[in-house]
Parts: C-alpha cells; sequence; structure tokens
C-alpha cells in the first residue's frame, strides 16, 4: 500500500495504512460559504473511508453504510459546522465594525482637538440647547408622557362643585355626602391644610404646615406610607392623637430613620405618637405639596354646607367612564334637588380626570415654553451645522487629497458624522447636568404641573433619551458637511490650489440657515418682549394699598390653650397692643387673607330690606380684621370711618369697599345701612365705612368687592398680621417676636415676609415665564449674529481675489461695502418678513400669560425687528468693513 | 471507553505536532496510534477542529491532495504548539498523582 503519513518527522508502520493520501501538494481556493465548506469537508472523508474499506474487501454500498456508521449521523455534523461557521463570520464582521468605530472616533477626537476653539464653541452651543430642552421637556414628560405616581393612575378623578361662576371646591357635608352615595366611586379622599405648631422635646416651637387628610387618602391613591401604618377611619372619627412625617421631613429632619415610628412629637401643644411617614407623591393629587406633617382629618365648626374648599380625590369603579360615572352624578344631583326631605339646596358636581384638573392651569405655559424650546433647538441646529460646514470646508484640500489617494468616499463620510457625533454626546452630557439650573425656573413658570416632573437628577429614562437624541443630532449637524466633504468636487480643489471651495449653491443654503435663524429669534424675541411689557404692567398697576414698609407674618392661636372665642380674641387683641407699642410701628392690624397671597375667601351676603333674584343676590370677597387693618396697609376711607379698638362687644360693625358701595348702594350712602354676612355667627352688621378698592386675589383681577367682618365679633385662631414701620420693616421683627412671646411663649411667628415681597411673588410665574423666554431669546439673538458673522467673514476671505480685482479696477471703498453688506444681508431681511409673519401666529400662545397688551402688540414686535436686525447689522459691519480696507495688491497675490 | 472533549482537543494538537493533517488521517492517526482503543465517532472530530480553529490553535487551509482531491488541511500554530506543551505537561502531572492514589499499600476491602 505504502500511504505516506504527512509530514517527515516520524515514519509509523504501514500496518492498517490508507489508499488515501495525505499529503498536501498545493493550494487551493476555500469554497464560498460555510454550507459549502462544511459539505465538501465531509465528503471528502466520507469518500476517502469508502475507498479504504472497499481496498479491505467490501463493495460499495457496504462500504458506504460502514463508513457512515463510524462517523455518526452526516447531517447532523454537517449542521453543526455551518452554525459555527456562520457564527464565526458574524463575529468577524462586528468586530471589523467595532474596529472601523474605534478608529473613527479617534479621528474625530484627534481632529478636534486640533482645533480646541471650534470644538468647544460647538459643545457648549449645543449643551445650551440641550439643557433648555431637556428642563422643559422634563416638565412635559412628568405632566404628559408618564403615569401619574398613583397605581391605576388614570381612574382616579376629582370632583368638583359645578358653577356658572366656575368650578371649586366641595364643602365638607357635601364631601360625605358624595362618598356616601356615589356609587361610581370606589373610594373617595380628602386633604385640607393648616398651620400648626411643632415641638420636638424641649426645642423651640416652629410653625409648620400641616396636612389634614382623611383615613382613605392613601387607599384611593394606591399608595402604602414609606413606613409605619396610614390613618384609619378611627383615627379621624376618635380624634387620636396621631401624626404622620412627610416624606421630605423624614428624610431631611430624621435621616429616614425608621425608628422614629412610635416616638412623640408636641404639635399645638399636645403629644402626638409619630405613625408612619407620608410618600411625597400623595399630598400632589390634593393640590398641595409643602405640608411638613400630617393629621388625621379634623372637622371644624367652620366647615358647614356652604363653605366649599376641599378637594375630592375618588377612583371610579371598575369599568365605568368619567362619562357615565358624571351621568350618573348628575342623576343623582337631580333626585335629591326633586326630594323635599333633603332640605338644603344640592350643587351639581363636576367630575374631571385627576390628571387633566392637575395640569390643567399648566397647558398654556406649557406650551408656549415648548414651542419656545423648539425653536432654540432649530436654532441651535441650524447654527451648528454653519458653524460644521465652515470647519469642513477649510479641511476640504485635506479630504480632496485623501480621496484621491484612494480613502473610500463612504469612510470619509462616516468619520465626519462621527465627529458630529462626538460633539452631540459630549454637548449632550453636559446639557444634561446644566438642565438641573433650569429645572428650578421651568417649575416656578408652569406651576403644579412641575409637580409631577422626575426629580431625580439622573432620571434613566430621560439621561437615555437626550443621550441618544443628541447623537443623533450631532450627527444630523454633520451631515450636510460630510456629505460635501466626501462627495464634493474635488477636481477642481485640486488644479486650482484655492484653500477653501464653495460654490454658489453652498453659500446660497448656507445664508438660508443664517435667515432661518433669523426668523426664529424675531419670534423669540416677540415673545420675550411680550412678556417684559405684561410684568412691567402688572407691577405698575395699582393694588389699592402700599406695600412699602410693611411687615406680615401669621399667629395662631392654638385651641389646646384658647378653647373658646373670647380666649382666642383675648390673645390678638393683648398682642396688637404690644406691637402698637413697638418704637417704630405706626400702625398695626390684621386678617385671614393678605391682599395677593394666594387664600381668598368669597361668598354671599343679604342686605336687610332688599330683595335679589336667584343666584343675582350680592356677593364679594369677606374678609375678617382687626382694627388698625386699613392703616397699616394704607387702605384709605372713602366715606365714614375705619373700626377702632372701641368697636367690640355686641357691636357689630362692617365695612364694605368701593366696588360694592358702587354695585349696591349707587344712588345713596351705604353707612348705617345693614346687612347679614353669613360667615361666623350670623348676625346683623352695620355698614360704617367704605374703603377703596384692593386687588385681593391677583393684579390683574376684576374688582369684585370685599366685605370686611372685626374678629372681635367672629373669633379666628389663625390671623395674618400687617405692622406698617417707619423704617426698615424687618429692623422690628425681633422686637415683635418679644411682644409675642411675653403673650404666650409657646406661639411662634410664622412666614414672616414684607408685603413688597409677597406683592412680587404673586407675579412670580409670569416672571419666571418672562426671563426665561427673555434667555431664550438673548441665546437665539446671540446665535443668529454669530451666524451671521461667521458666513459674512468666510465669504468675504474666500472672496478677497475678486474684490482685489475689482478695486484694482477702480472700485471704491464704499461700493465693496455695500456689494458686502448687500450680499449678507438678503437672507437677514428674508428672516426679518418670515420672522414677523410667524410671530403673528405664535404669540397667539402666550395669551393666556399676557397683560395689558395684545398678542401682536405692534412695540413689542417693533423692538424685536429693531434688536436682532442691528444684531444682524452689527455681525456684518465687521468682515465688510475689513472687506473695504482690503489692499488690492495683497489681496490679487494670495488669489 | 469514551472520550471527553478535553482530551479530544489534546488528541487533535497532539497528532498535527506530527505534521499537517486532513481529517480523515487524523482519524487513521487516532486509531493506529491507539491500536483501536478509543472508539470515537469519527464526525465528533470536526467540530472539534473548527473549534480550535476559533480559538487560534490550528490553522486550517484548502488544498490539492495527491490525487487532486480537494482536501482542508489543519496544522498546529505557534500558540498551539504553546498550549500543547501546557496540556502535556497538566496530564503527566494528573496521570502521575492518579498513578500515587493507584499505587497506595493497603488492601480492597
Amino acid at each position: 500500500m505504502g500511504a505516506v503519513l504527512g509530514g517527515p518527522r516520524q515514519d509509523r508502520g504501514c500496518a492498517g495504512g490508507s489508499a488515501v493520501s495525505e499529503r498536501k501538494r498545493r493550494r487551493a481556493p476555500a469554497p464560498g460559504d460555510a454550507r459549502q465548506d462544511a459539505h465538501e469537508e465531509v465528503a471528502f472523508h466520507i469518500a476517502s473511508a469508502v475507498q479504504d474499506l472497499m481496498a479491505e474487501g467490501l463493495d460499495e454500498a457496504a462500504a458506504r453504510r460502514e463508513a457512515e456508521r463510524r462517523f455518526g449521523s452526516v447531517d447532523r455534523v454537517e449542521g453543526q459546522l455551518v452554525q459555527m461557521g456562520v457564527r464565526r463570520a458574524r463575529r468577524q464582521r462586528w468586530s471589523g465594525r467595532v474596529m472601523d468605530l474605534v478608529r473613527d472616533v479617534r479621528h474625530g477626537v484627534r481632529n478636534l482637538r486640533r482645533r480646541p476653539a471650534f470644538g468647544l464653541m460647538m459643545v457648549g452651543i449645543l449643551a445650551l440647547g440641550v439643557a433648555a430642552t431637556v428642563a422643559v421637556f422634563r416638565v412635559i414628560d412628568g405632566a404628559y408622557l408618564r403615569p401619574l405616581p398613583y397605581r391605576n393612575g388614570d381612574r382616579l378623578v376629582q370632583i368638583l362643585s359645578d358653577d356658572p361662576e366656575g368650578r371649586y371646591g366641595l364643602s365638607w357635608p357635601e364631601f360625605q355626602d358624595w362618598a356616601r352615595e356615589g356609587d361610581f366611586l370606589a373610594g373617595a379622599a380628602t386633604a385640607t391644610a393648616r398651620g400648626v405648631t411643632l415641638r420636638e422635646g424641649s426645642g423651640e416651637p416652629e410653625a409648620v404646615m400641616a396636612g389634614l387628610a382623611t383615613a382613605g387618602f392613601l387607599p384611593v391613591l394606591g399608595l402604602d406610607p414609606l413606613i409605619g401604618r396610614g390613618f384609619t377611619e378611627d383615627d379621624v372619627v376618635r380624634r387620636e392623637p396621631v401624626v404622620m412625617l412627610s416624606e421630605a421631613v423624614w428624610r431631611g429632619r430624621f435621616g429616614a430613620d425608621p425608628s422614629v415610628v412610635g416616638t412623640s412629637l408636641q404639635v399645638d401643644g399636645q403629644a402626638h405618637v409619630v405613625i408612619g411617614v407620608m410618600p411625597e407623591a400623595a399630598p400632589i393629587a390634593a393640590g398641595f405639596g409643602n405640608a411638613g406633617l400630617w393629621l388625621p382629618f379634623e372637622e371644624q365648626d367652620y366647615m358647614v354646607r356652604s363653605t366649599h374648599f376641599l378637594p375630592m380625590v375618588a377612583r371610579l369603579r371598575d369599568g365605568l367612564s368619567i362619562e357615565q360615572a358624571q351621568a350618573r352624578a348628575d342623576a343623582l344631583v337631580a333626585r335629591l334637588a326633586e326630594d323635599a326631605a333633603t332640605g338644603h339646596p344640592v350643587h351639581a358636581v363636576a367630575i374631571e380626570d385627576l390628571r387633566a384638573t392637575l395640569i390643567g392651569p399648566s397647558r398654556p405655559v406649557l406650551l408656549a415654553l415648548g414651542v419656545a424650546v423648539g425653536f432654540v433647538l432649530l436654532i441651535v441646529f441650524a447654527n451648528l451645522t454653519n458653524l460644521f460646514l465652515a470647519h469642513t470646508m477649510d479641511r476640504a484640500r485635506e479630504f480632496a487629497v485623501r480621496a484621491s489617494l484612494g480613502a473610500g468616499r463612504r469612510r470619509l463620510l462616516r468619520q465626519v458624522i462621527t465627529e458630529g457625533a462626538l460633539v452631540g454626546l459630549t454637548g449632550g452630557v453636559v446639557g444634561l447636568l446644566l438642565s438641573r439650573l433650569l429645572g428650578g425656573l421651568v417649575s416656578a413658570a408652569t406651576g403644579s404641573a412641575a409637580n409631577l416632573a422626575p426629580n431625580t437628577t439622573l432620571d434613566p429614562r430621560i439621561t437615555l433619551l437626550t443621550i441618544g437624541a443628541s447623537l443623533v443630532l450631532g450627527a444630523g449637524i454633520a451631515a450636510w458637511p460630510a456629505a460635501r466633504a466626501a462627495f464634493g468636487p474635488f477636481g477642481t480643489l485640486l488644479r486650482s490650489g484655492t484653500r477653501t471651495i464653495g460654490d454658489r449653491r453652498a453659500w446660497r443654503r448656507r445664508r438660508w440657515l443664517v435667515g432661518t435663524e433669523v426668523a426664529l429669534t424675531v419670534i423669540l424675541l416677540a415673545g420675550a418682549a411680550l412678556m417684559i411689557r405684561s410684568v412691567r404692567g402688572l407691577l405698575e398697576v395699582d393694588p389699592g394699598f402700599t406695600g412699602e414698609n410693611v411687615l406680615t407674618f401669621t399667629l395662631r392661636a392654638p385651641p389646646a390653650r384658647y378653647p373658646d372665642d373670647a380666649a382666642i380674641q383675648t390673645f390678638h387683641e393683648r398682642v396688637l397692643a404690644g406691637i402698637r407699642a413697638v418704637p417704630g410701628v405706626a400702625a398695626a392690624g390684621a386678617t385671614i387673607h393678605l391682599p395677593l397671597d394666594g387664600s381668598n375667601t368669597n361668598g354671599s351676603f343679604r342686605i336687610t330690606g332688599r330683595e335679589f333674584p336667584d343666584g343675582e343676590g350680592p356677593r364679594g370677597n369677606k374678609r375678617v380684621i382687626s382694627a388698625g387693618y386699613f392703616e397699616a396697609l394704607g387702605i384709605p376711607v372713602l366715606a365714614g370711618r375705619a373700626p377702632t379698638v372701641d368697636d367690640r362687644g355686641e357691636r357689630e360693625v362692617v365695612v364694605i369697599s368701593e366696588e360694592l358701595a358702587r354695585r349696591y348702594w349707587p344712588d345713596e350712602s351705604p353707612i348705617g345701612k345693614q346687612v347679614a354676612f353669613s360667615w361666623g355667627p350670623p348676625t346683623l352688621q352695620e355698614v360704617v365705612g367704605v374703603v377703596g378698592e384692593v386687588k385681593q386675589t391677583g393684579l390683574d383681577e376684576q374688582p369684585i368687592g370685599t366685605i370686611y367682618r372685626l374678629h372681635t365679633t367672629f373669633a379666628t385662631s389663625y390671623l395674618k398680621y400687617s405692622v406698617r414701620t417707619t423704617g426698615d420693616p424687618t429692623r422690628v421683627t425681633s422686637a415683635i417676636r418679644g411682644v409675642v412671646r411675653e403673650v404666650d411663649p409657646d406661639v411662634p411667628l410664622a412666614s414672616i415676609r414684607t408685603m413688597d415681597e409677597i406683592v412680587a411673588a404673586s407675579v412670580g410665574n409670569r416672571r419666571t415665564l418672562m426671563q426665561l423666554l427673555t434667555g431664550f431669546a438673548v441665546l437665539g439673538m446671540l446665535l443668529a449674529a454669530l451666524g451671521v458673522y461667521a458666513v459674512a467673514s468666510q465669504a468675504v476671505l474666500q472672496r478677497r481675489g475678486e474684490i482685489g480685482v475689482r478695486m484694482a479696477l477702480g472700485a471704491r471703498a464704499t461700493d465693496v461695502l455695500r456689494m458686502v453688506v448687500g450680499e449678507e444681508t438678503w437672507a437677514v431681511v428674508a428672516g426679518l418678513v418670515v420672522g414677523m409673519l410667524g410671530a403673528f401666529a405664535a404669540t397667539r400662545l402666550l395669551e393666556a400669560s399676557l397683560f395689558g397688551v395684545s398678542a401682536t402688540d405692534p412695540l413689542a414686535f417693533g423692538a424685536a425687528i429693531v434688536t436682532i436686525a442691528g444684531a444682524a447689522l452689527v455681525a456684518t459691519a465687521f468682515p465688510a468693513a475689513r472687506a473695504a480696507a482690503t489692499d488690492p495688491a495683497v489681496a490679487l497675490r494670495s488669489g | 471507553m469514551d472520550v471527553l472533549k478535553g482530551t479530544l482537543d489534546l488528541m487533535i494538537l497532539k497528532a498535527l505536532a506530527h505534521g499537517e493533517m486532513h481529517g480523515y488521517g487524523l482519524t487513521l492517526w487516532i486509531r493506529r496510534t491507539t491500536e483501536e482503543a478509543l472508539k470515537i465517532e469519527d464526525g465528533a472530530l470536526y467540530p472539534a477542529l473548527h473549534r480550535l480553529v476559533d480559538r487560534g490553535w490550528i490553522s486550517a487551509e484548502w488544498g490539492m491532495s495527491e490525487n487532486n482531491r480537494r482536501a482542508k488541511y489543519y496544522a498546529l500554530t505557534t500558540k498551539g504548539r504553546r498550549q500543547l506543551e501546557k496540556e502535556l505537561e497538566s496530564w503527566a502531572r494528573f496521570s502521575a498523582a492518579l498513578g500515587k492514589i493507584v499505587d497506595a499499600p493497603g488492601d480492597l476491602p
């Protein structure tokens, strides 16, 4: 036989040798794919085995059977080999791609580092755009895109009193009725808030806002207390001295210590046991977020059927839609109204989706901000594309050389786009971190909807979305420049030897980009100007009082130590007397609601001897005040007199505002007339004075009139004091604290603010919106000006030769100036026109926030146009001046 | 005896240390060298060969045999040679230890 084993190393015996040659004579090409490869290899084995077996004496069929038996399953082995081959090919493809990407990234980083100013500028501009977008998107995401932080949040509704004048809360008896009768509900709860005095151990008493919640509050929302337990029905009914901490207080003050459950806190002078921690998502549903403690709901005397103030949060029964529930509620209202046994008026209710109730007021602002931020992003995109294009135009020669040396066009394309993506990634990360700074402003401008926004710094969903979008944005910015770099007209470039390439079409497109930036900036500037005028207009409104040098604070006479009306009234009288004796105090008074502080009570009253048709009875804002209130706030007395300290006891006096006098006593003096003021003990009161109208709920309110009653006839444990001082109001704070401590050392001063601060806060969200829009507009303007400048400079540089020729042929500096300015500004002018048209449409979005100006106010629009036109002109001036100063000889030489 | 996967790898590496071979040749070599003591399914060799190629211990190349038939030839790489030395060393240690246990004095119960 003499089969030779491959290789000269060892020579085994020929016993049992093979007829098959094992040595390789020469190389052969590999079969195309994995399937072919495996098949051939196995086939060779089988064929060789058959050959040897036949040499041993078997016939072909038997030899084949034996060979296949010894082999095992041919199909299975072939299948295995094919799979392995396929996987191998895939691995190699992937590692190839990864290698390419790594190489592109390295190239990109190197290129950007070679021109650090360019790279930093691009990253900086992109970061600003991303920061603004993310800050606004956070709120939009929380308000509209995320599920509510409650179990099955879309089954939650809020039930409100439905009135022709608007929708407001329910009264406590109404809440109980609906909770009991509403068979379309699977649970209901309510919450309100009041001030309490907290004392830890033997520390100082401090004033804290406490939420009061019914037992169903957490169960209706589907939340569990963070630790411990929530309130039970027993706690509420039996007024158990239990308290829950808010999540913020538990984490901040008690360091999230679980052993705080079971300890005792002094609330309003009474020991309360801490039973658990309220999760921070819960109070959002009731519309407030700053309660530090929670107590079981307490029914108070003032919670009569006619006092509407409670938000009712409820869960719809399974399978019912809001419309069906509303229909059932309407039917129930009709039935109860007809039922004579009810004996009291039955109010219609409206059932609203909870999310809609929470974010409803914020919608217009969110929309305006969303559109504004979209414009900013577009401006950033256009600007960066232009800058990137300039960058690649400068490197055009480099690209041309590389292309001619055989670097694939697609590789060049990929590399430039990778560079863009790198800028995008860096800008996105920086922008994400920057957005935290803007977050506070956006929340202040949008109000309650911001409560739903995710408040962790690096929320995973938003982080991933931002990074992804930034990568895409960066790649998008580089798209057009990359296409030019890879597929540009290289031939002419290499031949002519000029530094940069630029055909007319590219330059025109770049100027269109600049024009777009200008147009968008005009819209932003118009919006900002409108808001500036609105806020300024608001602050110029006469509020009806004099806010300078007035200090305010809140005092509560805790019910534990002041259980009856006389005690409460004495407390306030003593404090007021003491304050009036402090040097530097010109006047002092108290009220239940300060003007513009966000709280109000309004309702109806009756005028003795006069009947009014149903629903048209006298109405107005209602106040409980002390003597000295009008003097303290500088509210003018227009007729009659203001109440004095002698008006106490059986004499019931009332003061009305100018608007009420005008409306209900147009032809006579209201002084001496009798009214029935149905808030507090119902008695008849005599009008003794008419005072000037005061803005109570907002500087932009339409006057509805206010009626004032003395606290000596209506005991109110909780009063807001206003103290007019001769100098800086904050200087008397410690003296006043001393006065209060003398009357009762356990009563702290709460919410110490000057009246000026209160007035400023009342325009807070409008002002913040103004600040945001102004910031966006300024950013847009700077970018647009930068864009104009960049294009103009590069254009002038490129046309140096042409300018040199013209000047050599007799053109004067002014001719050149006119040529350059004309060339660079036609796009700006077009942008101004388009922008103004766009602004007419877009500023409609701001209508809800404007005051005193229309959405198309010509002054604002004019200011916007002048501002951006000026900026663009300045931006063009420098390159144009440079062009006009060209020395023709130098220009012609450098060509 | 049934053969474990690791030992199959060792056999392939050792076989290829003697020179380039195709899969069928390997089968014959193993059968001859172990004097028919080990019975492996011929087909089990091929996935092992491909796996060793992926690992970089052996290389594969299509070639023309002397009778003008196309066959895939396998050869040991430098990495593979080093791996073989390592494996032989640990195999020697293992069998020495085993031998000590087997030779240990003491009667069977």
